[in-house]
């Protein structure tokens, strides 16, 4: 199992903090309760992936606030090679997001502007209907637009 | 659908979920997904070679035994070897390669080739290829060229239609490799090795909604219509110049 999800969780939590040691962290909390959970979770890769995104989404929202007195520390290697300086800057607006932004909201934010995800897979990923997570984004987008760095 | 396939996305098709049509289609041209996906897979194919489990991991394996995930399958698949981890083999009817055709891929294209594996509209059918060599997996991203030993398994997204032939193109004729139902964008459950022999192979792709016989795949590709709805892939799979006549080899390993 380690084998198997844990590049994936570890890539996921390095967009979203970026530090490694904070996205180290992190991922290996998420691994332990998926390991915990495996037995609940089943088989299914596809509701396997979709819990590590919750989980891991939720925990470093734990740690972003954690961080409200500190900046995402710069110069960690970024997942998406082609935009390292926009990602950095984009986990810098999360730290200040997380104390402007209730965790719903925030949820939704890093999943929909750091990891891609659309409005039917967010709906999945937090097991909400899509109508509800059309307003969360439209209420969070209306946030966020003050934040050139996390825009879409 | 966003100019990039979601991590998400990505990430589900590193555990062999099979990605919707329009995702696969970009992914087969995008280099910065690519690259996600093959970095998942340098990670746990890593994980699996060389690293040891952490200390921490090894403290959760005491406690409780591994469970295992597996990927989904479609309705009335045979359950394959997961390629990705274990040792592969390949369905009985890909034997006909041991008569010798060889598979590849690269950028080489005759004058009427389509333009590669994936063009389709979006929504549409299209046709991907995992690469599997030295115990690696990759999209193939439509310059890598294949090797001997290589093995390589197809990704269909049907577009609706229900029914799926694969035939490989030899001086002979039209040889069927696999035939059979498809639901949903998925792997086939076979694969195939490449071998040496020749210089560039063909395969020929057909979707179709009712099943097609032998004779009726030799019709269409003489141009003859067919009384069923189909939609029809060449792959023009060029390969790696053979090495010498002594590694020529009796075909798929």
């Amino acid at each position: 199992m380690y084998r198997r999800y844990f590049a994936i969780i570890r890539a996921k939590c390095t967009r979203m903090l970026g530090d490694t040691h904070a996205a180290e962290d992190v991922a290996q909390e998420t691994f332990v309760r998926l390991w915990r959970d495996a037995a609940n979770l089943g088989r299914d890769p596809c509701r396997v992936s979709a819990w590590i995104y919750r989980t891991a989404t939720r925990l470093a929202i734990d740690q972003l606030r954690s961080r409200r007195h500190r900046e995402a520390e710069p110069g960690v290697e970024a997942v998406d090679t082609s935009s390292p300086e926009v990602l950095i800057a984009a986990r810098r607006a999360l730290v200040q997001l997380s104390l402007e932004l209730d965790p719903e909201e925030l949820t939704v934010a890093i999943l929909s502007r750091i990891d891609g995800l659309g409005q039917r897979e967010i709906a999945e990923v937090l097991n909400k209907s899509e109508r509800t997570v059309r307003r969360l984004l439209e209420r969070t987008d209306a946030r966020l637009a003050q934040w050139p760095e996390v825009a879409p | 659908m966003a100019e990039h396939a979601s991590y998400l996305t990505l990430d589900r098709m590193q555990l062999g979920v099979s990605p919707p049509p329009e995702a696969l289609h970009h992914v087969s041209a995008c280099e910065r997904c690519q690259a996600h996906v093959e970095r998942l897979r340098a990670g746990e194919n890593g994980a699996a070679r060389e690293e040891q489990l952490p200390d921490w991991v090894r403290s959760l394996s005491e406690v409780a035994p591994v469970p295992s995930v597996e990927r989904p399958r479609s309705r009335g698949e045979r359950q394959p070897r997961r390629w990705l981890s274990r040792p592969w083999l390949a369905a009985g009817f890909a034997s006909v390669l041991c008569a010798g055709v060889g598979l590849w891929l690269g950028p080489l294209r005759e004058p009427d080739a389509q333009p590669g594996p994936y063009v389709a509209a979006k929504g549409g059918p299209s046709v991907g290829v995992y690469v599997k060599r030295d115990g690696r997996v990759f999209l193939w991203d439509r310059a890598e060229r294949l090797r001997a030993g290589d093995r390589i398994r197809l990704l269909i997204a049907p577009g609706g239609y229900p029914q799926v032939a694969v035939s490989a193109r030899l001086d002979t004729g039209l040889v069927t490799l696999y035939r059979g139902r498809i639901e949903g964008a998925s792997e086939l459950p076979v694969a195939w090795a490449v071998d040496e022999q020749g210089d560039a192979e063909r395969l020929s792709v057909v979707l179709s909604r009712g099943v097609l016989s032998d004779a009726e795949l030799a019709r269409r590709d003489r141009g003859e219509p067919l009384a069923t709805e189909l939609w029809a892939e060449e792959l023009v799979l060029p390969k790696q110049p053979r090495q010498s006549d002594g590694q020529k080899g009796s075909g798929a390993r």
